[in-house]
């Protein structure tokens, strides 16, 4: 019986762990072998994606940005969310399409 | 296709074509141009280009077809059309072949030693700048590709001819560059265009393997001062990314090289003006004499 997909913990956003991450200075490119596509992280966006490793809350992620960059708590979590909520429509984090979405991929 | 033509090969860095045509005046054109690369036969080409006349069909100039690797590339009908329309045959071939490059489409050169990536989209002026460093003393790669080995991370010379479009005609005479001689190609939709041989330019002219260190990305615009702009190095990788052709295979490997590139080299945005003054500041770069001057800037 064939496993079933990891799902996302909504509130504990999970990077998939097929992507490439090449550091360049502060920022970062992402590349995703299903697609192809390579993303440009920038500062901030890097380091919501480094805390997106299954144990932080978007809450937590807010407040570690009001800690590295100097932005209001709600600035934060604005871009927190509008960040999570683009991670996921590229389907960059783990869940249960991105899962599906893999393993037709490697079965042709 | 039919058994026809004569077979001639040559070698430039890593690719080596054989051209089979029987088109005589094909034949001398292309051979004339890439005489000193011409080598043994005995050798499997990356790259077999058939370029024979097609069937007769009543009404009709008689088209070329030109095949590369056994597919179906182009057909011209204009004889001044051939030479450019294989030389666009082995470009599109390029990137399927050569395993161990990651192929940009950019021009390199080499100043001082530096290796240098002039990438950008057709009709930047990459061929014109690559030509004005080649007359002040900088050694050519190619005008048309950054060929990467994947390895060790170096830029390979691939001597192609210089195709100087018919709107630097001026420009490439006024560096010493003389096309009074060279004969005038039609290359479809992008106009006529002339052939310079880096050799005819000088018998050193070709340079080596070399690392990139600077990665500039040009935009000729008329009249303008030229102006130098550093970007951030994930700007440069997603501008060498969107020029890559090496993508659709390895994918993975080539933007792993694109970002090891990227971290060794200078990027800056390129505004080139006059190409005498763009050339200064290019060769100024390449020798880090300018390089804190451009940084402030």
């Amino acid at each position: 019986m064939p496993k079933r997909p990891k799902q996302e913990n909504e509130n504990l956003p999970e990077q998939r762990d097929d992507l490439e991450l090449h550091k360049l200075d502060d920022e970062a490119l992402l590349f995703d072998p299903l697609t192809s596509n390579t993303h440009r992280l920038n500062n901030t966006a890097l380091e919501i994606w480094k805390q997106c490793d299954g144990t932080h809350k978007a809450a937590d992620i807010a407040a570690r940005l009001t800690e590295l960059f100097e932005v209001s708590l709600a600035d934060s979590q604005l871009h927190v969310d509008r960040m999570l909520h683009e991670l996921r429509s590229l389907h960059l984090l783990v869940s249960e399409e991105a899962a599906i979405n893999r393993i037709l991929f490697e079965s042709t | 296709m039919n058994g026809n033509g004569q077979v001639q090969q040559f070698a430039l860095g890593p690719i080596t074509v054989a051209l089979r045509t029987d088109i005589k005046a094909l034949r001398q054109d292309y051979g004339t141009l890439y005489a000193p690369y011409a080598c043994d036969a005995g050798m499997a080409p990356l790259i077999k280009i058939d370029a024979l006349r097609g069937p007769w069909v009543p009404w009709r100039r008689r088209r070329c077809r030109i095949h590369v690797n056994q597919r179906l590339q182009f057909e011209p009908d204009r004889p001044n059309e051939l030479l450019p329309f294989v030389e666009w045959a082995i470009n599109w071939e390029i990137p399927n072949v050569l395993n161990d490059h990651v192929v940009l489409h950019a021009a390199s050169i080499q100043v001082e030693g530096c290796g240098i990536i002039l990438a950008g989209e057709s009709g930047a002026g990459k061929s014109t700048l690559a030509a004005g460093l080649l007359a002040r003393g900088g050694k050519y790669l190619c005008d048309e590709f950054a060929l990467i080995q994947t390895e060790r991370r170096e830029l390979s010379p691939y001597p192609r001819a210089i195709c100087v479009k018919q709107p630097s005609f001026p420009v490439v005479e006024s560096l010493g560059l003389s096309l009074v001689g060279r004969p005038v190609y039609s290359k479809g939709f992008k106009g006529l265009v002339r052939f310079i041989d880096p050799l005819s330019v000088r018998s050193d002219s070709i340079g080596q393997r070399c690392r990139p260190e600077l990665i500039l990305f040009p935009k000729y615009v008329a009249g303008a001062e030229p102006a130098l702009h550093e970007i951030p190095r994930a700007e440069a990788a997603m501008e060498l990314h969107r020029v890559c052709f090496s993508l659709f295979r390895g994918g993975r490997n080539a933007v792993a090289v694109i970002a090891d590139v990227v971290r060794a080299a200078r990027c800056y945005r390129l505004t080139s003006g006059e190409i005498h003054q763009t050339c200064r500041m290019i060769e100024g770069l390449a020798s880090g004499r300018e390089w804190s001057l451009a940084r402030s800037a």
